[in-house]
């Protein structure tokens, strides 16, 4: 599944998933290639603010996520929990909901930057 | 308490009858003579129902190998009863949306939590391949309703209940016994029966928050273990913020696979949002 991203995320070995043109139409980088350094300086010059890469959530996937945010998340959940002493089945459940609640927190952020 | 369920069951009596396609299908459907090719006609009538069911099948919760682009497909891959259910359950959904709820109340927040209670529900019947999965979506979307009836019928009492959840910090179905009397589950059994829904659906929507009918009834667990799951996985909003601890009959009764959620919360996030899109057109 494409995902678009934010310049700020990219990270150089992600592949191209649509191709990024100019202004003028004309395909600078075709989907399929792999992001290197090099790019990265080439997309600010070229005043590109969003790519779109195979794969999804980047964030979660490139083991980004900051303590912070998951510590932020984990309390998040637990101050609705009604009951402690989670069983495995509920452990699992709470990492899941974690994972999400991240995502949530990582999408509103993503829509503060383009304000 | 007899009393006010009794004035519930009365007052149902003005809840608007289902649309007339749902009935008219069940009646083709009871009747022996009815082909896969009757059915799909029936419902292509109705072009905005048969757009929405189209986007519902082809959600991931249903598994299917390719996409799905006609009814008649629909219904050979997963049976009239499915279809049915789920064009019933749209039905309940646009039937409601249009009635105005208070600020604290959004229909959309409300079917939210209730498509997300649907699509973990049906996902669970997927993977535990029960006997009749046609009846899980439906279940979930439908188990909540009795918050709408007692809403419909108590108004502004029953923002007295939203008020009395929040400062208990308790969840909505224990300020309703409280300042009600009665309580969700309990209208949504009364409106269950009135609608004539299959038993095992009513029975889950009755037994919802406790898990368990008595009768180690798996859609009950499932429902119940769903509800629970959509409030932590933030799918819309039940209307309190409060998780309860699940029943531990419910998890014995179901055994999900190791690692159920974390494996699957991509299928997940991803059907309720489709869904969501699908069913209530909103962005």
């Amino acid at each position: 599944m494409p995902t678009i991203i934010h310049l700020e995320e990219i990270v150089p070995g992600m592949v191209l998933g649509e191709p990024i043109l100019n202004r003028y139409g004309q395909t600078l980088l075709t989907p399929g290639v792999v992001i290197e350094e090099k790019h990265l300086l080439m997309f600010k010059t070229w005043g590109i603010k969003h790519i779109t890469i195979e794969g999804s959530t980047p964030r979660a996937d490139a083991g980004e996520v900051s303590e912070d945010l998951k510590n932020l998340a984990r309390k998040h959940i637990q101050k609705r929990l009604l009951w402690q002493d989670l069983n495995p089945m509920e452990e699992d459940l709470f990492n899941a909901s974690v994972e999400r609640v991240i995502d949530i927190y990582s999408s509103s952020d993503l829509e503060n930057d383009d304000d | 308490m007899i009393n006010i369920e009794k004035r519930i069951y009365d007052a149902i009596e003005e809840v608007p009858t289902l649309p007339t396609i749902y009935s008219v299908l069940s009646d083709t459907l009871i009747s022996p003579n009815a082909n896969a090719a009757d059915i799909a006609h029936l419902i292509s009538t109705d072009q905005s129902a048969s757009f929405k069911v189209l986007k519902v099948v082809n959600s991931p919760i249903y598994h299917l190998s390719s996409r799905i682009e006609s009814i008649s497909l629909a219904v050979l891959h997963l049976g009239f009863n499915e279809i049915r259910n789920i064009i019933l359950a749209l039905s309940v959904i646009n039937l409601f949306s249009k009635k105005k709820l208070i600020a604290a109340f959004r229909p959309v927040d409300f079917w939210k939590h209730s498509i997300g209670v649907g699509v973990i529900t049906r996902y669970i019947g997927n993977t535990l391949q029960v006997a009749r999965p046609e009846n899980y979506f439906l279940s979930g979307i439908m188990h909540d309703i009795g918050k709408l009836v007692l809403f419909e019928n108590f108004g502004d009492q029953y923002e007295k209940v939203l008020q009395y959840s929040e400062e208990r910090k308790c969840q909505l179905i224990d300020a309703e016994k409280e300042i009600l009397g009665i309580d969700h589950s309990a209208a949504g059994a009364i409106l269950a029966e009135k609608w004539k829904l299959p038993d095992s659906v009513l029975k889950a929507m009755k037994y919802h928050h406790e898990g368990s009918s008595g009768d180690k009834d798996m859609l009950t667990a499932a429902v119940h273990i769903s509800d629970i799951a959509a409030r932590m996985l933030e799918f819309g909003f039940a209307g309190d913020d409060y998780v309860q601890k699940p029943n531990p009959e419910a998890w014995e009764l179901l055994k999900l696979p190791p690692h159920f959620f974390t494996k699957s919360i991509g299928v997940l996030t991803a059907s309720f949002d489709e869904t969501v899109n699908s069913i209530l057109n909103c962005d």
